[in-house]
């Protein structure tokens, strides 16, 4: 058993490693945008597979994201906050926005939530645009402040290049794949996966429901909001096209295919999605018509997702070689 | 003043028509299979990329191209529900995911086939009727003639025909209804069929007036599930109210505010009704 907790703490630790010396290995071809823009989504990706633990669909993912980057360009450029604090407060802008929206509208199940949530990311875009004169609207906001560490009198670190990018966002990441990881398999994991598998048996429990799926909506679209100002610093510019339904229904095919069961199935699906539609950018106007396909073959024969295939491979195996069964029920 | 709005009341018939049609397609497919067909605008699109082939290509009769391709993408439909949809069955998230899907991959055809300019379809009739200082294009008015008689026509159908009862009763309770003999697959088959040939009918009518391009289905589908929410999710009669409250919004919005702002009334609208009429305006109460 210890043994067994122990070798998992090293391959952590390789992995950790290895993830640590991936700006040396990799150079040019702008692979490593590419790997910054995964970390980046990870953490969008996870927040949303948080909320649809509760059986939740928040279509209104990608608006957060604008919720995230846009009131940290705000803050930033308008107020002169630096970075620093303009993250957290992003978070916390959007988780405001969520905890407010979230006691509204979590009481609607199904695909009437999907709908509500449609309207409220498309009342939102369409209102950005409408305010174009602050927000920039399709023309966006460009040159968004860099972070930068500065100590009086010493020096000034700017994270200008994408190195160094790569490591603020591996630490940002990773912080929040710890913290989301946590939260899922503590008190509340264990009550938002009550929620949604029998809400009314979690009710007749003493469980308050709608106050558990505001928690898991608030904490979602906090994250979300947090990767949005990632972005918006990251990128240096943004507009309302940014936000818009293709964004949206990338975090969500990413979750699909990666296999919303399963903790680690979005960072699988966003890998997978993200090389994907990077290995194919060269084909232009085929490339939605290669990813689509794919997309659609993947849902219909994996359709708890990638994540799903080792236990599938394994009763495959086992299927091949019943011997093994026998001698295992032998066994015991 | 009163001309003015008299025609923009004309306009809103056809726009409103035109937003039913896609409508009662999504509601089709809503109520007997309980999927969210997001890939109803690329093949709306289809339709009317179809009908451009056939008319200024293929050099074919208008009333013969407008006819083939509304049976050719509705027997795509068909096809489309029985080697895609019926695998996935009635799981939300992943009918949601495959529609959009083939909508991308859809898309993405049509602009490698056509390229992505818009193209202009000729258009069978020319002229004006001036009615009480009412300027109405034939064009308009055939649209508004054939779309309603199209309506009119898929009301009867559900109402009184044997299968329209059949289709009514999977939306009621599929297992029950194949106790009693229905075969509910065939009845999705047939819904999909209509709700495919609705769309392309939609695309072959508005054709002339508007150009085609590769993604002139997006609006459409957005505003076919505003109509079809505003109206009350799975009713017939609702969506026909809904693309007429829509259309309303949108025509004299537009007139008297601004486009974009209209767009942004009727998102807030449907966000509102979902909230405190969950129902809508002439849903019926379903548990």
């Amino acid at each position: 058993m210890s043994k067994s907790k122990l070798s998992q703490w090293v391959w952590l630790f390789v992995l950790f490693v290895v993830l640590l010396l991936i700006p040396i290995g990799v150079s040019g071809f702008g692979i490593l945008n590419i790997i910054n823009m995964i970390y980046l989504m990870i953490i969008a990706a996870m927040a949303l597979n948080l909320i649809m633990r509760t059986g939740h669909v928040n279509f209104a993912h990608a608006a957060f994201l604008a919720i995230g980057a846009y009131s940290s360009t705000f803050l930033s450029m308008k107020v002169g906050l630096p970075f620093w604090l303009c993250l957290p407060l992003a978070g916390l802008t959007g988780a405001l926005i969520a905890w407010g929206l979230g006691w509204i509208i979590l009481r609607i199940k199904g695909p009437y939530f999907f709908l509500v949530t449609v309207a409220f990311s498309e009342v939102f875009i369409r209102l950005l645009d409408w305010f174009s004169s602050v927000t920039g609207g399709h023309q966006g906001i460009e040159q968004i402040p860099k972070p930068s560490i500065t100590i009086p009198n010493l020096f000034t670190f700017r994270f200008k290049s994408e190195v160094s990018f790569y490591y603020l966002l591996l630490v940002v990441m990773l912080a929040s794949v710890i913290i989301m990881y946590r939260l899922q398999h503590g008190h509340w994991g264990l009550t938002w996966r009550a929620v949604r598998e029998a809400d009314m048996v979690a009710e007749s429990a003493g469980v308050n429901v709608l106050r558990y799926k505001v928690i898991a909506f608030t904490t979602g679209c906090f994250f979300t909001a947090l990767s949005g100002s990632l972005y918006a610093h990251y990128v240096s510019f943004i507009n309302t096209d940014t936000f818009g339904l293709l964004m949206m229904f990338g975090l969500l095919f990413a979750v699909v295919v990666g296999g919303r069961d399963y903790f680690y199935g979005p960072i699988i699906g966003i890998v997978l999605l993200r090389s994907l539609s990077a290995a194919v950018a060269h084909m232009a106007e085929y490339q939605p018509m290669v990813y689509g396909t794919i997309l659609i073959l993947v849902i219909l024969f994996f359709p708890a997702g990638v994540a799903s295939l080792p236990s599938k491979f394994e009763a495959m195996w086992r299927r091949v070689l019943p011997i093994r069964r026998v001698s295992e029920t032998a066994r015991g | 003043m009163a001309v003015l709005y008299a025609q923009i009341l004309i306009n809103t018939l056809v726009l409103s028509l035109t937003y039913v049609l896609i409508a009662l397609g999504l509601t089709l497919v809503l109520s007997v299979m309980d999927i969210l067909n997001f890939a109803h605008g690329a093949i709306y699109m289809l339709g009317a990329y179809t009908f451009y082939y056939l008319l200024m290509h293929a050099g074919w009769p208008y009333f013969l191209s407008a006819i083939l391709a509304i049976v050719i993408i509705g027997l795509l439909g068909v096809l489309l529900e029985k080697y895609v949809l019926r695998r996935i069955g009635t799981a939300h998230l992943e009918a949601l995911v495959v529609t959009f899907g083939l909508a991308m991959v859809l898309e993405s055809l049509i602009t490698v086939i056509f390229s992505g300019q818009p193209l202009p379809v000729r258009g069978l009739l020319s002229g004006v009727i001036t009615a009480f200082g009412v300027v109405i294009s034939l064009e308009r008015l055939a649209i508004i003639i054939v779309a309603a008689v199209l309506v009119g026509a898929l009301f009867f159908f559900v109402a009184k025909t044997k299968e329209g009862r059949a289709m009514r009763a999977v939306t009621q309770n599929r297992v029950a209804a194949q106790l009693c003999g229905i075969n509910p697959n065939r009845i999705s088959g047939l819904c999909f069929f209509i709700a495919c040939a609705l769309a392309a009918a939609s695309a072959v009518l508005t054709g002339p007036i508007f150009s085609i391009s590769p993604t002139m289905g997006l609006a459409p589908l957005l505003n076919g599930f505003t109509a079809m929410i505003l109206g009350g999710l799975g009713s017939i009669e609702g969506c026909v109210v809904g693309g007429f409250i829509l259309g309303l919004l949108i025509s004299f919005g537009s007139t008297l505010i601004d486009p974009t702002m209209a767009n942004i009334i009727a998102f807030a609208l449907i966000l509102l009704i979902l909230i405190f009429r969950p129902k809508g305006v002439m849903g019926r109460v379903q548990k």
